[in-house]
């Protein structure tokens, strides 16, 4: 199936615009280029809304101008019509018939108000006899050729390709796409519907037998309970793969970080041991001014309680410095011939002994009290401000410490930050590690379930196919319905036949779609020997290998990488399924850089053979590069689609 | 249309030798695959082809 051309009237830039899309033998390429603005992205809308009636493209329809082209709403009013007519056609065709699809809609040209569309298709087969088919039927025909809900995979924009297998992507949508194109899906209906047709022939012949009844009833529960277990399994199956890629993923990301988490934690470590001893140096400091102010009278007068010191130390050395004794009390016990303390007599000898001490202390009494009185005080003042280089010492010694302990820390601080702040993504890496932890518990935890309900599940079997043997056995029993039988006998063979090709189909659709699609990303990439290998699990989410690691690293690779991969995964697509229809491509290599388009020229070239490609380019996409193979092989190019001062817009061929 | 080859090269493997199932099944596929109701049919196909091949094994006979 081929676009033969689109016409397009009044519908948005286009007023009036006929692009034909002639095939010849050797390839059907197609190559339309327009700056951006012009209007190849509203090409692909006016394709989506004359087969679908919407725009998937149009940034916000809410938002955007009436359908009409604003020139054609203009002159019918100026022409004093009510309304302008928008109308798009696409001309295909498939086999020996040629289809018409038309969709049109009037907007009046004063409220610019839309009224309903009108959609028909026109078949004309080989005879040459043509059928209109209207609403629910003309779109039933589109199904027929480019059904709706797979429609991404022949009309799309190659700017959002990078995002095809993004994290956010339902890959579970993409399988039923692939099923659906690659025709698993018919498949699987017909099976569906044959099992209803075979429980239809076992109420009849149960009808028949009550036994039969009773064991088909007790077949149908428990191919129920098989069915919801399966689901179970499948679904259980499911996670666990999607687990092991979300830990294959955190896998890259963490990589080579491990080590950060535990440099950040001790970083922080350092910094709150840093703030401590900070704390301690000031409080030192603190100690040593408290010193420094107790010191300060005992230090300034150091010199003189020395000497003082000294003084008094040599005078009572020297014996000068009497001791404790009243002269007062001497002359008074002299003068009275007696002791005024005890009474005594004071005789000659004892009288002369007091004379002598009299002369003796030459001193001045008083002079001689206040040194002694001050003496032990002296003395403390001089030891006590001896004490203070040791005290202070010691605060020294602790400040020093302090302050090679902050040294090494900081140092050390210094290295760990280089090695932190050289990953971008610290804040996420213990919680990537938490993550990885949660996923290795869910693996663990569904996997132990996927081992019980698969015991129950071959219980179940078993259980069937004894009911089953039960079954056939009663139903051997009825005479009356041979016809009956026979019938049932046939479609239950048939069935077994479609099964198995439906599951041989799922399987092998899968592998080869991740072989082909690993062909074909291997002859677009420049990079070559990098990529090893592509799996798809259950639910087509796509896992890209590294060659020499054998690692996953889809999330590793550039959004070019990915964009060439997800067109490799598309055109994989159309070659497996054998699904017949064209690819429309809106910028195609918009995030691929000049130098490696030319993969991208070639292998699209290869592909034009087989199949009919419309690439829609942007001048500067459609560069040198890719024009040096395309130029030999397009088929038709449309190189200018001007818009002047947006007043009218014609092709140039 | 089934067009699909890899599911005609399945059922052509799967019913060799049996020409009647392989028409059945392409036929009731292909009706899916043009979207039509299947019920009736089916129901038609399964008595047609049954019966095609019990008059075919009796003659095989």
């Amino acid at each position: 199936m081929r676009f033969e051309s689109i016409d397009i009237t009044n519908y948005r830039q286009y007023q009036s615009l006929s692009v034909a899309f002639p095939q010849t033998m050797e390839t059907d390429l197609h190559v339309i280029v327009a700056s951006n603005g012009i209007g190849k992205t509203n090409m692909l809308n006016a394709i989506n809304w004359c087969l679908y009636g919407d725009e998937p493209h149009l940034g916000d329809k809410d938002d955007s101008l009436t359908i009409c082209n604003h020139i054609a709403l203009d002159e019918a009013r100026k022409l004093g019509e009510k309304f302008a007519t928008v109308s798009v056609c696409i001309h295909i065709s498939a086999g020996s018939s040629k289809i018409t699809f038309e969709r049109e809609v009037d907007v009046n040209v004063s409220t610019r108000f839309e009224g309903h569309d009108r959609f028909k298709a026109l078949i004309t087969n080989e005879d040459g006899n043509t059928d209109i088919l209207e609403g629910g039927a003309a779109d039933e025909s589109v199904n027929q050729y480019l059904p709706r809900k797979i429609r991404q995979y022949f009309f799309f924009d190659g700017e959002q390709l990078h995002n095809y297998f993004g994290k956010g992507q339902d890959s579970s949508h993409v399988k039923d796409s692939i099923h659906e194109i690659a025709q698993v899906s018919v498949v699987t209906n017909t099976r569906q519907h044959l099992e209803k047709i075979i429980e239809e022939y076992q109420k009849a012949i149960a009808k028949l037998n009550p036994a039969v009844d009773k064991l088909s009833a007790a077949i149908a529960t428990k191919k129920t309970d098989r069915q919801k277990l399966e689901d179970e399994i499948n679904a259980l199956e499911s996670s666990i793969k999607e687990s092991e890629d979300v830990i294959s993923t955190l896998n890259q990301q963490i990589s080579g970080t491990e080590t950060v988490v535990a440099d950040n934690q001790r970083y922080n470590d350092n910094l709150a041991l840093i703030s401590q001893l900070e704390t301690d140096e000031q409080k030192q400091k603190a100690l040593l001014l408290t010193l420094v102010r107790k010191y300060y009278i005992l230090l300034m007068m150091y010199d003189v309680n020395s000497s003082t010191d000294g003084y008094i130390h040599e005078k009572f050395e020297k014996g000068v410095l009497p001791p404790d004794i009243n002269i007062d009390l001497i002359k008074s016990s002299l003068a009275h011939h007696e002791c005024v303390i005890c009474k005594n007599t004071i005789n000659a000898a004892a009288e002369a002994y007091l004379n002598s001490l009299i002369e003796k202390f030459d001193v001045s009494t008083i002079v001689s009290h206040k040194l002694v009185e001050i003496k032990n005080d002296v003395a403390r003042a001089v030891r006590e401000a001896k004490n203070y280089k040791k005290e202070k010492q010691s605060i020294f010694d602790s400040l020093r410490e302090i302050s090679e302990r902050i040294s090494v820390l900081s140092s050390e601080n210094e290295e760990l930050y280089k090695r932190i702040s050289a990953c971008s993504s610290i804040e996420n890496i213990g919680l990537w590690m938490k993550q990885r932890e949660e996923n290795r518990t869910l693996i663990r935890i569904n996997s132990e379930k996927v081992g019980v309900y698969k015991t129950q599940l071959t219980a179940l079997t078993q259980e069937i196919t004894t009911l089953q043997a039960q079954l056939d056995f009663a139903i051997e029993d009825i005479e009356k319905c041979e016809e009956l039988k026979y019938a049932l006998n046939f479609a239950t063979e048939a069935k077994s036949i479609i099964a198995a090709i439906e599951n041989e189909i799922i399987s092998e659709v899968r592998t080869q779609m991740e072989s082909e699609t690993m062909t074909l990303f291997e002859e677009l990439i420049w990079k070559k020997n990098t990529y090893g290998h592509i799996e798809l699990n259950e639910n087509y989410r796509l896992r890209l290998f590294h060659k020499t690691t054998n690692e996953s690293c889809l999330g590793s690779c550039s959004a070019a990488e990915r964009e060439l991969l997800a067109l490799a995964f598309t055109i994989a697509l159309h070659r497996v399924s054998g699904h017949d229809c064209l690819l429309f491509i809106d910028t195609p290599v918009g995030r691929v850089s000049d130098i490696n388009r030319e993969n991208f020229a070639k292998s699209l070239i290869t592909v034009s053979k087989k199949k009919q490609l419309i690439l829609a380019f942007t001048p500067s996409e459609y560069s040198t590069e890719i024009r040096k193979y395309f130029d030999a092989s397009v088929v038709s190019s449309y190189n200018k689609l001007i818009s002047v001062d947006e007043e009218i817009t014609r092709q140039e061929v | 249309m089934i067009q699909n080859p890899l599911i005609l090269e399945k059922l052509k493997e799967k019913t060799l030798g049996d020409e009647v199932m392989h028409e059945f099944i392409l036929s009731i596929m292909t009706n899916e695959s043009n979207g039509k109701q299947y019920a009736k049919f089916f129901r038609s196909e399964v008595e047609k082809y049954s019966k095609l091949r019990e008059d075919k094994g009796g003659e095989d006979k």
